[in-house]
């Protein structure tokens, strides 16, 4: 098993290949829809020294705050990463992002993105939350703002941004390398995200088999 | 018991733990799969994720979905008492972390915060002439619930005509469209006829059956079985990254439809199945 933790420099990312799977531990930052909205369209400084060499991570978590005003994750696995597809590309270059975490898989843009900054697709195990959020110890203290008012209730606001958290892992995560040659591909007997290829022949002699 | 803390109780249940059906299904699959391949790790971490959740009593996956609500009740029962009392359940339900705000008003785009908004939770009514209450509780994730899909037969591109060899193409199309997307092992829910709102009511009712649970018509039964069989010959296995557990099982059922219609709906759900059950009877409380 390799073991990343971030930052992470580009060539460890390259070294990477398909179907690798990676020990994560360091701090990555979370942020669905809104976030990558808001990273491109106001290209906020900010939070440059957090992402840089970091990992976004496609998370929605629960989230609770304890007396002290500090939070703390309760539950924080992977959401569908397809919805960032119009964004993803941009953010990671933008920012020198080393990876995106998240399940699903995404498109070509991003493939392509990926591969021209860097990076690399970690595929998490959609619905382990509660493994994401065990190995999650807290999150930068005096980091969070105000509660959430734009992307749901899991993203903490980081400073004056709702919506963007920032996931300490102090432990290791387990997250799919989902890569071919530096960015994503889609062809046989690469995984892609959650699109394993299935031989069209085979789904054909499936529907078409005489059992019923 | 109070009402309000008895759905409370069941909404925890469902959101921190599965049923033993489902948990032996998983265990399953896990044994199923090959040392050192990705999907055995997946399904290891699976498994570990639903242990740690169960112990630590928080939600084993941070999409507790949507609420769906199912009814049984008997007559001079109050539909606005249980409905009241849901709400106030899920509210607690909220503030304790046993379930993610997921109610978001589509028009301006903000979350209500408490899990409560038009039609959320979602509530499915039914007077029965049993002495006793049932309330039935789905969370439904979301990731799963957009690979859900409805067909209407024939369906040339398949070339599947009007009949069960057609509703089981249009099957196999669907778990292939999902992919590992609707977080794979899945479990499918089919209803074959209706309008188009009965197919997919019928279709994701499906879910309270036990795993392994078979049609009582032995031509669905049997269609169920074969259906599970191929669908995990795809080899689509768990999250997608190949594997011999794509599926852990398939429900169907069927209801009549209008003559020039023909709607089946495939409803998916995730390995995190939740759904749990409570009878009220004579005030006592049972859970399953």
């Amino acid at each position: 098993m390799i073991k990343l933790k971030t930052p992470i420099s580009e060539q460890d990312i390259r070294n990477l290949k398909v179907g690798d799977e990676v020990l994560l531990s360091g701090t990555v930052v979370t942020g669905r829809d809104m976030v990558h909205k808001y990273l491109i369209d106001e290209k906020p400084d900010f939070i440059r020294e957090d992402l840089k060499g970091s990992m976004i991570y496609h998370c929605g978590p629960v989230v609770k705050q304890d007396k002290d005003g500090s939070w703390s994750f309760v539950s924080a696995g992977p959401t569908t990463s397809s919805r960032e597809e119009p964004y993803q590309a941009d953010v990671v270059c933008e920012y020198q992002i080393r990876g995106v975490i998240g399940k699903g898989g995404m498109g070509q843009k991003t493939a392509d993105g990926l591969k021209k900054c860097g990076a690399a697709y970690f595929h998490a195990v959609g619905g382990g939350g509660h493994f994401g959020a065990g190995f999650a110890q807290g999150i930068g203290a005096g980091l969070m703002g105000e509660q959430p008012k734009l992307d749901g209730p899991g993203q903490q606001a980081r400073g004056d941004i709702p919506g963007i958290g920032i996931l300490v892992l102090v432990q290791n995560f387990i997250a799919q390398l989902d890569h071919c040659d530096g960015g994503l591909v889609k062809r046989r007997g690469c995984v892609f995200g959650g699109t394993h290829g299935v031989n069209p022949r085979l789904i054909e002699k499936l529907q078409f088999a005489e059992s019923c | 018991m109070e009402l309000k803390q008895s759905v409370l109780e069941l909404i925890r249940r469902a959101a921190v733990d599965l049923s033993p059906d489902v948990e032996k299904a998983l265990v399953d699959a896990f044994n199923r799969e090959q040392e050192g391949a990705p999907a055995k790790n997946v399904m290891k971490t699976i498994l570990e994720n639903v242990v740690m959740a169960r112990k630590q009593n928080s939600p084993m996956c941070q999409d507790t979905g949507t609420l769906i609500f199912y009814i049984d009740y008997p007559q001079g029962e109050s539909e606005k008492n249980f409905r009241e009392a849901i709400e106030k359940a899920a509210i607690e339900a909220t503030a304790l972390q046993y379930l993610r705000p997921n109610a978001v008003d589509p028009i301006s785009g903000k979350n209500s915060g408490n899990n409560i908004g038009i039609n959320h939770p979602f509530i499915h009514f039914h007077q029965w002439e049993k002495p006793e209450t049932r309330i039935r509780v789905m969370l439904k994730g979301g990731g799963s619930e957009n690979v859900g899909t409805q067909y209407k037969l024939p369906y040339p591109p398949l070339k599947a005509g009007r009949d069960l060899k057609g509703v089981r193409k249009l099957v196999i199309d669907a778990v292939v469209q999902a992919q590992g997307q609707g977080c794979a092992p899945g479990i499918i829910g089919v209803g074959i006829g209706g309008d188009r709102v009965a197919s997919y009511m019928l279709s994701k009712e499906q879910f309270f059956r036990k795993i392994g649970q078979r049609h009582p018509d032995k031509v669905l039964a049997d269609l169920e079985i074969d259906l599970c069989e191929s669908l995990n010959k795809l080899g689509i296995g768990p999250m997608g990254f190949g594997g011999k557990t794509t599926v852990l099982d398939v429900f169907l059922e069927a209801q009549h439809r209008h003559p020039a219609s023909f709607f089946v709906a495939i409803s998916y759900t995730c390995w995190a199945f939740r759904r749990k059950s409570m009878t009220i009877k004579n005030g006592e409380v049972t859970y399953d």
